[in-house]
């Protein structure tokens, strides 16, 4: 566990985001919660983010489309990104979008802390 | 009378010694007698000749004048020729008027005397002929009719006197074939010049200088006629030398009869019977004449080159013998009979050739009569016919056969013999058809079938007759009468012409076949097939019709009110070019499928209707078959489900939707359970132990995670459905799922013990995921239907085909084995009364199947009703 990786979690889903800060903060991450997509870029240069954790289908916006983006600009086309759904089958498409990897809602505990600790290479 | 001795000569003693001399040499004797000087004149007669000349004659008298006439001319001519030869002059002939007998035949003799005084006298003596028999009268009359017979003969008649042939006497017959030219007096050559040409003057001096007559036969003369044309006849004729009493020739006697005619039509005669014996030489029959009391006397060539008989062994009844025994007596019946009756015959019998063959011959006889009409006999012909017989025999034979297989023939046959349509030949078949008896052969077809009449077939059949066309019926209307009652039937049939040898038609064959059920059945079918485009109209889809190999045949009136087109359009242009672009390379694929399978059709399609817009379709197809199997159109139907699917379509995104929604509070729920496990754990205050918290948030977490899958199978329904299930295959080891599965259930099914042993260790490649949820859900379910019985066993085996085995075995309650048909469809769910003792959707089996079918495995299930069931899966091996 590093206490000093910034999560940065896009869901618009306030139930979620509040959940996830809670859960990842007592495993000792630092947790940032955004419900508007469009300011993921900002805030992952702003807040020197270690990894985005974006859920797939936000109100208007898709998920997917967003880490087409993340991908795209320079600046943040490396910071890992990690998806997740309540559609258990979309994995194929998040990481044809450019995440390095995707986690069906709802998850373990265990398996998310995984996930995380494997991309960010813990 | 003068009398020599009475003799007034007073002149000289001489002279009386002379007169005495003569008188002494005369007067005995019994012939006449006279004695005449040089001049002439009378020195003496004797008695008989004043007698016989009835004379009184006077010395000195000029013995010429006692004649007067031709007698006078005759005697003057003797008596010249006389001076003018010193010869005797003998056997003269002459014709003198004898006293009372009228003209008398003398002949006369002059013999020269000399005196012994050197005077020469001339002694005469006519001797009277014998055989002269008449007198005067009788000789005028033979005269008279000399010249009668002269003038009158149907001979021509002429003398020629003289080298030069000169014309003395004709009569009118030679003047008539000489043209009556003025001949008289004029030598040949100047009166018939055109003769002396043919050589005819040379003829008459032949017979002039060698005194032999000329007897000439049918010689053609050219003579002139009348009009002076020249012209051909043919004379008999005699050129007869005439003497005078002298005996030397002094003229020619011509004698002719003019026979053209006969020469002429004897020619024709002969002619037309030369003719006449080459053509019965020649015709190629044998003819014969037979006399008027019977047998032949006339046979041809032909008969004895024939039958190798001889002449004299055949006339009579002797033709006979060459006749076949067995046919003799019929032969010599019928001959006679015709002979008797005097009327023409006709009979056939053999004859043995001169090979000793018998050959079958005709005999035709004709009477025959002469010019006058009387009976002379028969004329006939014997033809030899035996190869003509015996086909004869072949055909009637064979007319026999075609009989009997007509009148045994199923189909109905009849002939028709003359314009008329005598029926002459009619099958039982053909005679139960017109429902009639037999009577009614020999009748024409007016009397047999009286109901035909104001129906076609009597000019049909009576054209058929004029052009020897054939008429072909197909199944045409016939109204009979069968048994009392008209009715009607329906006939496929043939008017045929039947023809002679010659092509002259003589009759029609008339075959028919009863269709009458069919072609009923035809109209039934009709009538059938109207219904059905009634009813097709009347259905709210679209219904179409094709023919066996898809020709369309039949669009329904919602076709043409969707597509806006008309019937013909549609048929020729056929709906194809209606169906959505996407879908309709997938449509002529499976349609050109299932018209080489004749297998039913069935697909989903959008279809443009006439504003342009796609609506949902579901076109359906299926082949109608006869009952051999063969296929005899395709019945298509489109009905339109536009509704459906986007009610469908709507349900979809619903359930999705909620599976999303659900699942959001859901793992918001998991998570802060989890947390608080987790804060459990770390937790250094001891937990009460009467607080079961621990196991609680377990719990929770347990059905948090049943949740869950049930939400996600609402999903995966959904997705198997729009056929959007995608898999993520990749290698793995499957008795590493296994376990791993199996762990996860233990740890939160304490209850059941799950037993696993792995045969062997195998990787797949396939979806982890899915094949991780087939697992979950035969070993939930074995779970499910185990409640009293907590044992399950699980076994990953190896097959022959390279396949691995993965069983789920438990000792629960089973499955009946109808329900085994159904356990994998979606929603079934065993009819239990303890239904609700099983929760869940029921579609668990039907999602692990689906799944298993994508990876191209198999699923099974093998259980007996309350001992338990065994699930397996098989799929290929990684290597």
């Amino acid at each position: 566990m590093e206490e000093n990786s910034k999560i940065l979690v896009v869901d618009d889903d306030s139930g979620i985001g509040e959940m996830l800060k809670t859960l990842l903060e007592f495993y000792g991450y630092e947790v940032i919660v955004t419900e508007k997509p469009l300011e993921t870029q900002d805030l992952i240069l702003q807040h020197n983010i270690d990894i985005v954790l974006l859920d797939m289908l936000i109100s208007g916006v898709n998920g997917t489309d967003v880490c087409a983006e993340i991908r795209e600009n320079p600046e943040t086309q490396d910071t890992p990104v990690l998806m997740m759904s309540a559609l258990h089958d979309a994995g194929p498409k998040c990481k044809e979008a450019g995440a390095n990897d995707f986690i069906a809602k709802p998850f373990e505990m265990e398996d998310l802390i995984k996930k995380i600790n494997g991309i960010l290479g813990k | 009378m003068n009398k020599l001795t009475e003799s007034e000569n007073p002149d000289s003693a001489y002279e009386n010694e002379v007169f005495a001399f003569a008188n002494s040499l005369i007067s005995d004797l019994r012939e006449p007698l006279v004695i005449l000087d040089e001049e002439l004149k009378i020195i003496g007669s004797n008695k008989v000749f004043d007698k016989d000349f009835e004379l009184e004659t006077d010395a000195g008298q000029a013995f010429l004048d006692l004649f007067h006439g031709e007698s006078r001319q005759e005697l003057q001519e003797h008596l010249d020729i006389r001076k003018n030869s010193r010869d005797k002059l003998l056997g003269v002939s002459l014709n003198l008027p004898n006293g009372h007998e009228g003209l008398r035949t003398y002949i006369l003799n002059s013999s020269l005397i000399k005196t012994p005084t050197g005077e020469k006298l001339i002694l005469l003596s006519f001797k009277k002929q014998k055989n002269h028999s008449g007198n005067k009268g009788q000789e005028k009359y033979f005269q008279r009719v000399f010249r009668e017979i002269f003038s009158n003969a149907p001979a021509s008649i002429c003398t020629l006197k003289g080298p030069n042939h000169i014309f003395e006497v004709a009569n009118d017959n030679y003047l008539q074939l000489i043209g009556n030219r003025d001949i008289l007096g004029k030598t040949v050559e100047e009166a018939l010049p055109e003769v002396g040409k043919q050589g005819f003057v040379d003829l008459l001096d032949n017979v002039y200088h060698t005194g032999e007559p000329f007897i000439g036969n049918e010689i053609i003369v050219n003579l002139k006629d009348e009009e002076g044309n020249l012209k051909n006849s043919y004379l008999n004729f005699v050129y007869q030398p005439t003497r005078n009493q002298a005996g030397e020739i002094d003229g020619i006697f011509v004698h002719a009869v003019d026979v053209t005619e006969q020469v002429l039509s004897r020619k024709k005669v002969e002619k037309s019977e030369s003719r006449l014996s080459d053509l019965i030489d020649t015709v190629p029959a044998i003819i014969w004449i037979a006399k008027a009391e019977g047998g032949a006397n006339y046979l041809n060539k032909n008969w004895y080159d024939f039958t190798g008989q001889k002449k004299e062994d055949s006339l009579g009844r002797g033709w006979l013998d060459a006749v076949h025994p067995d046919d003799r007596e019929n032969a010599v019946v019928t001959v006679d009979l015709g002979n008797s009756k005097r009327e023409a015959f006709s009979n056939r019998f053999r004859i043995k050739n001169k090979n000793g063959e018998y050959r079958w011959v005709v005999n035709h006889g004709s009477p025959k009569f002469d010019f006058d009409g009387n009976f002379e006999g028969m004329i006939g012909t014997v033809v030899d016919i035996h190869e003509e017989h015996r086909k004869e025999k072949i055909i009637k034979e064979k007319e026999h056969l075609t009989e009997t297989i007509v009148r045994e023939a199923d189909v109905a046959t009849a002939i028709y013999m003359g314009r008329e349509m005598r029926v002459s030949l009619a099958n039982d078949a053909m005679i139960s058809l017109w429902g009639k008896s037999r009577k009614v052969l020999g009748n024409t077809l007016r009397e047999a079938l009286p109901e035909l009449e104001g129906q076609p077939f009597h000019d049909l059949l009576d054209k058929v007759y004029t052009t020897g066309e054939t008429y072909w019926g197909k199944e045409d209307k016939v109204e009979l009468m069968i048994g009392d009652k008209m009715q009607t039937g329906y006939f496929n049939f043939t008017y045929k012409a039947l023809r002679n040898e010659q092509g002259k038609i003589y009759g029609i064959l008339n075959m028919a076949v009863d269709v009458t059920e069919m072609v009923k059945s035809k109209n039934l079918l009709k009538e059938s097939e109207s219904h059905f485009r009634q009813m097709a109209d009347l259905m709210p889809g679209k219904v179409n019709n094709t023919d066996a190999v898809g020709n369309n045949i039949y669009f329904n009136q919602n076709w043409l009110e969707f597509t806006g087109q008309d019937s013909e359009a549609l048929k020729t242009q056929g709906w194809t070019q209606f169906i959505h672009d996407e879908d309709r390379a997938v449509y002529e694929d499976r349609w050109r499928r299932s018209l080489q399978e004749g297998k039913d059709f069935e697909m989903e399609l959008r279809l443009k209707d006439k504003a342009g817009k796609f609506r949902w379709h579901l076109s359906m197809a299926e082949a109608v078959k006869d009952e051999s199997g063969n296929i005899q159109m395709w019945i298509g139907t489109n009905t339109e489900i536009h509704k459906i699917k986007e009610e469908e379509k709507r349900k979809e995104d619903f359930l999705k939707m909620v599976s999303h929604e659900l699942k959001t509070p859901v793992t918001s729920i998991k998570g802060y359970v989890q947390l608080l496990l987790s804060l459990l754990q770390k937790s250094r205050e001891p937990i009460p132990t009467n607080l079961p918290l621990k196991s609680s948030l377990q719990r929770i977490d347990h059905q948090i995670t049943r949740l869950t899958r049930l939400i996600s199978e609402i999903l995966d329904l959904t997705r198997i459905e729009e056929n959007k299930l995608e898999l993520q295959k990749e290698r793995f080891s499957l008795n590493d799922l296994v376990d791993e599965t199996i762990q996860d259930i233990t740890f939160t099914n304490t209850q059941h013990k799950i037993e696993v042993e792995h045969e062997l260790n195998c990787q797949v490649f396939a979806d982890r995921d899915r094949i991780g949820q087939v697992l979950i859900n035969l070993i939930t379910n074995a779970i499910k239907y185990s409640p009293d019985n907590n044992h399950i066993r699980l076994s990953v085996k190896g097959d022959s085909k390279n396949r691995v085995k993965v069983s789920v075995k438990d000792k629960g309650i089973g499955i009946s084995r109808t329900d085994q048909k159904n356990i994998f469809k979606r929603f079934f769910r065993i009819d239990k009364k303890e239904e609700d003792t099983y929760s869940g959707f029921g579609i668990g089996l039907f999602l692990a199947k689906e799944i298993i079918d994508r990876h191209k495995g198999e699923i099974k299930i093998s259980s007996e009703l309350g001992k338990g069931a065994e699930f397996s899966f098989l799929l290929d091996i990684e290597d």
